[in-house]
């Protein structure tokens, strides 16, 4: 059995950072096991620019963005295992179970991060009729396909879903010669960001078919098209709208889902919304000494807030693994009030010492509006926003001295019309 | 005269800026809500420029192929042109972030550079 101070379960940008601030926050050892060959997680097929503007002041590519984690990682005696898939956790006894080429690998730690990130949902999820030919992929996996492999995956596209991995490679197809005939979204309103929009699909005239759906794909080996129609409120189809694309392939980009198989086995418990752990602000799940950051924890849209709450959580388990990290005590929950649909962290400590800051999403667009936090009938803390929106995470940061005074077992987030 | 509606990209709003004006000139800026909305409906009606990413062929590397970037960005409409010359390029070691393969691009003044290693 290996022992170290602080195990990280996956080296993406969740990972990278949280190992990184493990091991500057006094954890002797630290290992960071990785299934993949490389460290770096998605960043690496995520050649596009639009990462870092926040965390490093400078706009990179996702390699580029990952590479300056990484040579940190590399300069600090931070234990790598690399093409390590873990299969389990042992929550109580905080023992990892792994395999690799070598066989079983057994690691006991001291405190241990969840950092998986996520999974692309998939045609099933989302339950498309038509049959089931070669040439449909989730965005995700053709982005690896032509951006790791150099294998193009056709020559005409259909993008199902307008989700930013969608967009982006919509753009990306378009570049390499490939046609892309349009992005087919079920919602009124686009699922990624508006810049990726204006960037990726305006820029090159692709349509954009929002209340749209897939009626069908069509195809006995390879796909050869697929039908769309227009849908009403209660997404049924509206007869007469149905046309037809001809292409050869189909790109979903529907969505993301924590992967957090493992954290179940360790009796980590999840929240219904995010798919994510419920977390307290030092990102610790019900599991003491289980810490969770990234993508594992809710899907995110921009890498620099995944580093900035990783360290948060690299940092804690360093804490626990030394026995700093002060006892667990009660908390506040935080309550999702008018139009938001997610919180996390879900709880707050009581007594901590740093100003927590916490990320939502809204469930529905709003404009001209007020960020509201309330405990027992009293404002703690009020924004402003001009424009929210569900493709867009915000957040807000309560002061220590806010969080202080409150007796309440409850803090309710909402939005407020003005 | 000639019009053009620009989404601005700038913050969440998502501004609908529209520009009015005539080959390098503007005439009128309408729809922004901030100086910075101004300035880039501005750029986007005179110069729209793009950084690009693609990948070029590696030779013993640990991928068949390495990611690259302009190092600075290029006009719109010549996104596509230099692609085609980005197609066709193949590297060697060494492998090392913002190594130059391509000097000025297309007159464009934009270098290819690597992005990973």
């Amino acid at each position: 059995m290996l022992e170290f101070d602080v195990a990280v379960i996956g080296a993406g940008p969740a990972g990278l950072a949280a190992a990184l601030a493990a091991k500057r926050s006094g954890a002797q050892k630290v290992v960071l096991v990785e299934r993949d060959f490389r460290m770096g997680g998605i960043l690496e097929q995520c050649i596009h620019m639009g990462f870092g503007l926040k965390y490093f002041g400078e706009e990179l590519s996702g390699p580029e963005y990952a590479a300056r984690f990484i040579k940190r990682i590399e300069e600090e005696d931070i234990t790598v295992m690399l093409d390590t898939m873990v299969l389990s956790i042992d929550g109580d006894m905080r023992v990892i179970h792994a395999v690799n080429k070598n066989g079983v690998v057994n690691i006991k730690a001291g405190s241990i991060i969840l950092s998986m990130g996520c999974r692309e949902r998939t045609r099933a999820q989302v339950a498309v009729p038509g049959t089931r030919p070669a040439g449909i992929f989730t965005a995700g996996t053709a982005q690896r396909f032509i951006n790791v492999q150099n294998e193009l995956v056709g020559k005409k596209a259909v993008i199902v879903g307008s989700g930013d991995i969608g967009m982006i490679m919509a753009r990306r197809l378009t570049l390499e010669g490939v046609k892309v005939e349009g992005v087919v979204e079920i919602m009124p309103y686009l699922a990624g960001l508006t810049r990726n929009r204006v960037q990726c699909l305006d820029d090159y005239d692709i349509p954009l078919y929002l209340s749209h759906t897939i009626s069908d794909i069509r195809g006995q080996y390879r796909v050869e098209g697929v039908s769309v129609a227009r849908i009403d409120e209660n997404r049924e189809i509206i007869e007469g709208t149905e046309f037809d694309i001809d292409c050869d392939t189909i790109l979903f980009s529907v969505g993301l889902i924590p992967e957090n198989e493992v954290s179940k086995s360790a009796g980590v418990l999840l929240d219904p919304v995010t798919g994510g752990p419920i977390v307290d602000d030092h990102m610790e799940t019900n599991i003491s000494g289980i810490f969770a950051c990234g993508n594992v924890l809710h899907v995110n849209d921009l890498v620099d807030n995944v580093s900035i709450e990783s360290e948060k959580a690299g940092k804690a388990a360093a804490l626990f693994a030394q026995g700093r990290l002060h006892e667990k005590t009660e908390a506040i929950s935080l309550a999702c009030g008018e139009n938001i649909r997610y919180v996390t962290p879900q709880k707050i400590v009581r007594g901590g010492q740093d100003d927590v800051t916490i990320y939502f999403r809204v469930s529905s667009p709003e404009r001209n509006i007020r960020i509201q936090a309330e405990a027992d009938g009293a404002v703690l803390l009020e924004e402003k926003r001009a424009f929210v929106n569900p493709g867009e995470i915000e957040f807000i940061t309560l002061q220590k001295e806010n969080l202080s005074g409150i007796n309440a077992e409850q803090l309710i987030i909402r939005t407020v019309r003005e | 005269m000639n019009e053009k509606t620009i989404t601005c990209i700038i913050c969440p709003s998502s501004c609908h800026i529209t520009v009015r004006g005539s080959g390098n000139s503007i005439e009128s800026i309408e729809g922004h809500t901030c100086k910075r909305g101004m300035k880039y409906a501005s750029s986007e009606y005179l110069h729209p420029e793009r950084n690009l990413t693609a990948i070029v062929k590696a030779k013993d590397y640990k991928t068949p192929v390495i990611s690259v970037r302009t190092s600075r960005p290029v006009p719109k409409d010549k996104q596509i042109a230099c692609m085609r010359i980005i197609r066709e390029l193949e590297v060697g070691p060494p492998y090392e972030i913002g190594r130059v393969i391509l000097k000025n691009i297309l007159d464009t003044g934009a270098d290819i550079l690597l992005t990973n290693e």
